[in-house]
């Protein structure tokens, strides 16, 4: 059977859209889907119709939701005055598995990158400047990369939000959990040194 | 750094071969385009990661071959180590120890060579970018995490140069890249310093060996502002005041005119520019002295010897400075590798081993062996 053309050959080409997929995967995904039950097959298609057709952003926070205000936002018990600013949706998920923090969110999607043509407007910082104007907003805390972008990212928020009355503060880098001091590259060490706290 | 051997397969025009150089100088001697420099471009990339003479890795894989590969066995601080070089499809893999490692890593510490190329010699008159090359060679060569460090001032400035070419009027976004370039570029500036300050003496004492009692001098130059400014915080300072009071001019011609990608190594003999007084003989001291400087400097630093790569320099040089490099090659401790096509440029120096390339084929010793 040749595979041109037809619907295989549309779904390797779909699937090799896919970040992370060759040609090679793409085509190994798509035959065992072939050969999977014809419900887990119909399955796998309707959560993606379904994802694209029920899933849409925030309006406050701009996470990815089912609901308008997401459930975050709709919490009452988390604290509406702490905003924690993160880059991607998936870091919502990452910091919220730590089950730590109590406050709200507010997803950039992406970080000041001018060599790849994004600026400010192309990210959600009007809306975080418009959400932090109010008096709900007191404190809000940058999540982003320890990048040169997700810093300079950090630090233009800070100029923005700092002028509102607003304390900001970024998340601390350093030698993670579990981690050798010996085995850490300078610049973790330096940073970690920088941004000691007292005990 | 000492090489104890290394593995060559689909490497430019070199011949598969297993090659273990001697503990002192190695002489690759043949005619030109027979393959001597690939033997040396393949101990730097050992140590660095990369080669001086592309950027395009599939440049380095033989003709109708998939992947260029490199098994070097290497003594770094007492220790052996493994270094694995893949280049494959257009991509490099480096791995130390079976393990992937950038070129960055501080683990790397003392995988160290010094490399002298004929374009050397034209260091005095170039362009202050390989002038700047040299000063962050020497800082890279006892400490790689700077690599990284010169990175990220890179990629800030042409961030900062994007936006000027779009024109954005946003000045809050131009104050957070004037922050984060004069802190970035503070730290290049004061290592700067620092190397040049540590090279500065054996540069003098280097060239009145080679040439005579003539005072030679290198000196970091940056703008005069920022000169005056000392320690990290006040070099800080003094760069985002600058990048502030030039913003108007750096908008106008939509790039970043300020900072230390701009600064360059004043060379002086007898205290006047080395560029407009010096004769070509003084000029080409210079530059020996300044090669082997950079040589001391890291030997010490690192408490070893990096390899010392010579590419077809001796033809370059007068008797007298070839004498004098020779001299001080014949006292130093660790691996010297050298390409010649006449053998007699090269004395009888200690531990001496020559091989002939013959079409990218490696053979000891070859015609009219001493």
């Amino acid at each position: 059977m040749s595979a041109s053309g037809g619907p295989i050959a549309r779904l390797i080409q779909q699937l090799g859209k896919l970040p992370g997929i060759g040609q090679k995967t793409a085509a190994r995904l798509a035959f065992h889907i072939l050969r999977a039950s014809p419900e887990d097959a119909v399955d796998l298609a309707c959560a993606i119709t379904e994802l694209r057709a029920r899933i849409r952003l925030c309006g406050v926070c701009w996470d990815f939701t089912e609901d308008e205000p997401c459930a975050i936002c709709r919490d009452a018990r988390r604290d509406t005055a702490l905003v924690c600013v993160v880059a991607q949706p998936q870091d919502v998920i990452a910091i919220e598995r730590t089950g730590g923090y109590r406050g709200r969110y507010h997803v950039l999607h992406g970080v000041l990158s001018p060599l790849d043509g994004i600026g400010p407007e192309d990210l959600r910082i009007d809306e975080l400047i418009r959400r932090c104007g109010g008096n709900e907003v007191k404190e809000v805390i940058v999540a982003t990369n320890p990048s040169v972008e997700g810093e300079t990212t950090s630090v233009y928020l800070s100029k923005l939000l700092r002028p509102l009355g607003i304390k900001v503060s970024r998340i601390a880098t350093g030698v993670p959990m579990g981690g050798e001091l010996e085995y850490a590259d300078r610049l973790t060490l330096a940073r970690a040194i920088d941004g000691r706290r007292e005990i | 750094m000492r090489l104890r051997a290394i593995r060559i397969r689909g490497w430019r025009n070199l011949e598969t071969v297993t090659f273990s150089p001697g503990p002192r100088v190695t002489v690759f001697h043949g005619d030109n385009g027979q393959g001597k420099t690939n033997f040396l471009e393949a101990a730097y990339f050992l140590a660095e990661f990369r080669s001086w003479r592309t950027k395009t890795a599939p440049d380095l894989v033989q003709w109708g071959q998939q992947a260029a590969r490199l098994d070097g066995q290497v003594e770094v601080g007492g220790l052996d180590r493994k270094v694995e070089i893949e280049v494959a499809g257009g991509r490099k893999t480096t791995r130390v120890d079976g393990k992937t490692a950038r070129r960055d890593a501080t683990s790397l510490r003392g995988l160290a060579v010094v490399l002298f190329v004929p374009e050397d010699l034209q260091l005095p008159r170039a362009a202050p970018a390989a002038r700047r090359a040299f000063v962050d060679r020497s800082i890279f060569g006892v400490d790689r995490g700077y690599y990284a460090e010169a990175l990220a001032y890179q990629r800030v400035l042409r961030s900062r140069n994007a936006i000027l070419r779009q024109g954005l009027a946003d000045g809050t976004l131009l104050d957070t890249y004037d922050d984060q370039l004069a802190r970035l570029g503070a730290r290049l500036v004061v290592r700067r310093r620092d190397v040049v300050s540590a090279l500065r003496p054996r540069v003098e004492a280097l060239f009145e060996r080679i040439h005579g009692p003539l005072s030679a001098e290198i000196r970091y130059h940056g703008h005069a502002e920022v000169e005056k400014a000392e320690g990290e915080s006040g070099v800080e300072s003094a760069l985002a005041e600058g990048l502030r009071t030039r913003r108007g001019l750096d908008q106008r011609r939509r790039f970043t005119g300020f900072g230390p990608h701009t600064d360059d190594l004043a060379i002086r003999l007898d205290g006047r520019l080395a560029v407009e007084h010096g004769s070509q003989g003084q000029l080409r001291s210079l530059v020996l002295a300044m090669k082997l400087a950079e040589l001391a400097y890291v030997h010490e630093a690192l408490g070893e010897a990096p390899i010392l790569l010579l590419d077809d320099v001796a033809s370059e040089l007068d008797q007298r400075r070839r004498q004098q490099l020779f001299e001080t090659i014949a006292g130093l401790p660790g691996q010297t590798f050298i390409t010649v096509t006449d053998r007699t440029f090269v004395p009888q120096l200690p531990g001496r081993e020559d091989f002939s390339v013959v079409a990218g084929r490696l053979a000891p010793g070859g015609p009219g062996a001493p």
